[in-house]
């Protein structure tokens, strides 16, 4: 059986395991909504390793400067040739923070320059609809960080697919938490989760 | 015992017989007669078509005796094809080397041109269409060289020998249709279907009730697809 299985990015700079519960959440969500087969456990997959082209997606975040070695990038361009999916996540929720620079940067370089995506993208009717685009999170909502609400998510595309996905709203502080916590919430905040893995494994 | 005028019956019959079997003996050689009066004319194919003006020319070619020190072109073939049509008898003689060249298209989109190259021996041949050179190969026993596309006609030598080849038109392909789960499988085989130029289209479920489509709500048929790719994925 092909199991899906959560691969969270290992790279050589910065703090890429600041959300460590995020891939455990990820996967109660899937489970609990689809019939994709998912791994209970999800990896850890550095980027200039061979083993990325097993995964069709992979979630990178941080909080601090993100720099790409060499193998890296040379890694990553061939990753998202060959139909692979990068879900980078801005754990720090600013303006023109250290990460947002420099993940941006090295989006640029390795990818090319990242564009807001449309609401009617089709990442946001994957699996759920999502008809006003990302779904907004409670840190933007309460005011923490810079205080705003970031109205896209941005992306690169390859022939009409999505290689890249770029999100300043913060969703590893959002869906960092004990999948047994969810019964608390009144909405479960990490459907959207469900579109980024349906629009990896689909596209 | 028979009668006299019994035995002169079947005499008569016997002679009769006779007689009928030495007129069609006669009438059967008469057709077969060959003129004495006509000559054979030996060329080869390399000057061939520089004799069959003079062939034409003359009533008193009886017969063409060509030795094959190359391959003749299509005019000289049709040529000697009509002068045997009209009663000179062709005799070839000499050993062309064995040499043979088909084209083919790949089944992907791209379809790129496949060329087929038996004989040369071990000797290099210059594999070239209507643009120029396309390769050179060593082909033996036998040889496959990929082109990404050919003008014309596809030739290849040995020395005044030659094989030529047109490669059949590009056919326009439809999109294929993958049905399969949402997992790694499905996806790694839709890419590379997109890799190797095809228009992948999908229909995958995700949940009970929930399928993930990209190719709208009409029916499968061939005016559509080219193929159903269906990823077994139970097994």
């Amino acid at each position: 059986m092909s199991d899906f299985v959560f691969a969270t990015a290992q790279y050589e700079s910065g703090d890429w395991d600041s959300a460590p519960l995020v891939p455990a959440n990820i996967i109660d969500t899937i489970a609990r909504y689809t019939s994709i087969d998912v791994a209970p456990s999800g990896v850890i997959v550095p980027l200039s390793s061979p083993s990325l082209f097993r995964y069709p997606l992979v979630y990178l975040t941080g909080h601090l400067p993100v720099r790409f070695g060499p193998s890296e990038r040379t890694n990553l361009q061939r990753y998202a040739e060959r139909g692979g999916l990068l879900f980078v996540d801005d754990h720090n929720h600013d303006i023109d923070g250290v990460f947002h620079k420099t993940a941006t940067e090295e989006i640029s370089r390795t990818f090319g320059v990242p564009k807001p995506l449309v609401k009617t993208h089709p990442i946001y009717k994957s699996f759920f609809h999502f008809e006003d685009g990302p779904p907004t999170t409670s840190h933007e909502l309460n005011g923490w960080g810079d205080n705003l609400v970031h109205k896209s998510l941005s992306g690169v595309e390859r022939d009409g697919r999505l290689v890249l996905l770029y999100s300043s709203k913060d969703y590893s502080s959002e869906w960092n938490y004990h999948p047994e916590n969810k019964r608390f919430l009144s909405v479960d905040n990490t459907k959207f989760a469900v579109n980024i893995v349906v629009y990896a494994l689909t596209r | 015992m028979r009668s006299r005028a019994e035995r002169r019956r079947v005499g008569e019959w016997v002679l009769r017989a006779a007689l009928f079997a030495v007129l069609l003996v006669a009438l059967w050689r008469s057709l077969q007669r060959t003129d004495t009066s006509r000559v054979a004319r030996t060329t080869s194919a390399t000057a061939f078509s520089k004799d069959l003006e003079r062939i034409v020319a003359s009533n008193a070619v009886g017969s063409v005796d060509l030795a094959t020190d190359a391959m003749p072109s299509r005019a000289d073939r049709d040529a000697l094809v009509a002068l045997r049509r009209n009663g000179v008898a062709v005799r070839w003689n000499g050993s062309p080397p064995p040499l043979a060249l088909e084209a083919t298209r790949a089944r992907e989109p791209e379809a790129r041109a496949r060329l087929h190259i038996i004989g040369g021996g071990a000797q290099v041949l210059a594999l070239v269409d209507s643009a120029g050179l396309l390769d050179s190969v060593r082909a033996g026993a036998g040889a496959t060289v990929d082109a990404a596309s050919i003008v014309g006609t596809v030739r290849v030598g040995a020395g005044t020998f030659a094989a030529t080849a047109h490669a059949p038109k590009q056919e326009t392909r439809r999109a294929v249709l993958v049905l399969g789960r949402a997992d790694w499988e499905t996806k790694f085989v839709m890419q590379a279907l997109s890799e190797a130029g095809w228009v992948v289209r999908a229909r995958i479920p995700a949940a009970p009730n929930v399928d993930v489509r990209d190719d709208g709500i009409l029916p499968i048929d061939t005016a559509r697809y080219d193929v159903v790719v269906a990823l077994d994925s139970s097994s």
